[in-house]
């Protein structure tokens, strides 16, 4: 198997694989230029009790007659009852996504995927690189280490955006850093009114000063960004080992079976999204994989 | 600031930590101490700079005057990053202009002794020019990805 350290969950569901389940859109809020956070809850009590996720996890869902997309899940997987997802209006389904009001109905299947290894990494000091709508599926894993606070060393957050006003859950980062979570923010474009960094996220790597032996990086975003933040991980003698990637392909069936978000040879709905970086260095970043 | 305190402090910053004792030991007798206020100028696009800074604590924004635009930010940097490094070149005209967003300490060395020394020194131009190389390799890599602007809206939105 390709991807040992994050096997998937399997869903909890006892219905056939492709049935989504009606959910309800309790909240939203927005979070950014056309982004926003949407909270949904099963309408069945004894799914909405049950259901599950790790952190790096997503869902497919599913709006009727116009498609279905996945999702990672950005809420704390600790919280049961309700489901977050932070969504970017890309395209067809995600800008109907948009139209939806509170009280609205979708359908959800998963989760899906593998997670980060949270476990695998207890003591190890975790540095978390990301940009734009990439901080979604990495906001489970602050709130589970906000929850397990001790089982962590060192913990810094690099994110970056387009602009001061494209960064999500900026009113959350006090608590975050109260928790002891070290936030280094920068924008790729800024006027004279911002206090913070300018340049690439993965420059941001230019200020810490890592422990390689202890440290685990844990990247998403686009995949551009992430070939940079793997070269400034490496160039700072952290193993390929401690590297993990969560990749990001078009999907349709969620669950291995279409064959439709190949990556190199494995599928990114099934032995991803999060991938050990050491597994899938032969074919990332190949041209066509 | 004693050249043995500098020392110390060149031990710990990223742009010199990995250079030889002995190197560091010239340096060391070549830099001296800066404080610069929040918003103060250190230097201005087009000025001929006669000095090279290593900032040990604060912020500095690096940024050009765009025409009908106004002033781009494009760069910060911090602690360990070497700042006004083309005063060591020939004709030592600032491309950016740089101003302290918090509180800055650095150390400043002046360009036209710090050349002298390292055609003097060898082993102190060879690691200068490595380390220097580096930071232009990594801000060339930086500038490319910024160029791609990896998180613009889809054009879809
Ligand atoms: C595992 C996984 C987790 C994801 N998590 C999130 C999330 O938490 N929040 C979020 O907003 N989005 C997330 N996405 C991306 C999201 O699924 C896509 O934006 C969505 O499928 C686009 O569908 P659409 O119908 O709105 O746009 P389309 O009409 O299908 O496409 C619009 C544009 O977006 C591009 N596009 C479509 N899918 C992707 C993709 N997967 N990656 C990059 N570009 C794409 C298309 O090429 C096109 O240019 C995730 C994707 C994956 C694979
Ligand atoms: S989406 Fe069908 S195999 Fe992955």
């Amino acid at each position: 198997m390709l991807n040992t350290i994050t096997a998937p969950t399997t869903p909890l569901f006892d219905t056939p694989p492709m049935f989504a389940h009606p959910a309800r859109v309790t909240a939203i809020k927005d979070e950014a230029y056309a982004t926003a956070t949407y909270e949904i809850e099963f309408e069945d009590d004894d799914l909405k009790q049950h259901y599950a996720f790790r952190a790096g996890q997503f869902n497919m869902v599913y709006l009727p007659n116009i498609g279905e997309v996945p999702i990672s899940l950005s809420s704390d997987p600790a919280k049961t009852g309700v489901m977050g997802h932070t969504i970017r209006y890309a395209g067809n389904v995600t800008r109907a996504i948009s139209r939806l009001r509170v009280g609205d109905t979708v359908g959800i299947r998963g989760p899906y995927g593998t997670a980060w290894p949270l476990e695998r990494i207890h003591g190890n000091d975790v540095c978390i690189v990301t940009g734009g709508i990439g901080l979604a599926p990495l906001r489970p894993v602050i709130y589970h280490i906000i929850n397990n606070r001790s089982d962590y060393g060192r913990v810094y957050l690099l994110y970056g955006a387009r602009t001061p006003i494209d960064m999500l859950y900026t009113e959350q980062f006090e608590d975050w850093e109260a928790h002891g979570i070290e936030i280094h923010q920068t924008v790729d474009r800024a006027d004279e009114s911002w206090k913070g960094h300018v340049g690439v996220v993965p420059m941001m790597f230019y200020h810490l000063r890592l422990n390689p032996k202890k440290t685990t990086v844990l990247t998403c975003g686009p995949e551009i960004m992430i070939h940079f933040v793997i070269f400034e991980a490496l160039a700072r003698r952290i193993p390929k080992e401690q590297i993990y990637v969560s990749m990001e392909r078009n999907m349709k069936c969620g669950i291995g079976l279409c064959g439709h978000c190949q990556f190199g040879p494995t599928f990114v709905c099934k032995e991803g999204p999060v991938f050990a970086y050491a597994a899938i260095e032969p074919f990332f970043g190949v041209e066509d994989f | 600031m004693s050249p043995e305190t500098a020392l110390e402090t060149f031990q710990e910053l990223a742009f010199t930590r990995d250079m030889d004792p002995a190197v560091l030991e010239h340096l060391a007798a070549l830099a001296f101490e800066v404080n610069f206020a929040e918003g103060q100028w250190i230097f201005r696009e087009t000025d001929v700079g006669e000095l090279v800074y290593l900032i040990k604590e604060g912020k500095v924004a690096l940024s050009i005057s765009v025409p009908g635009q106004g002033r781009k930010t494009i760069l910060t940097l911090g602690p360990g990053q070497i700042l006004g490094w083309s005063s060591l070149f020939p004709t030592g005209r600032k491309t950016a202009s740089a101003r302290t967003v918090t509180p800055t300490k650095a150390f400043a060395f002046n360009a036209a002794q710090l050349r002298e020394a390292m055609d003097e020194n060898r082993d102190l131009g060879c690691a200068l020019l490595w380390a220097i190389a580096d930071v232009i390799a990594g801000r060339l890599k930086a500038t490319r990805l910024q160029l791609l602007d990896i998180f613009a809206p889809s054009e879809m939105s």
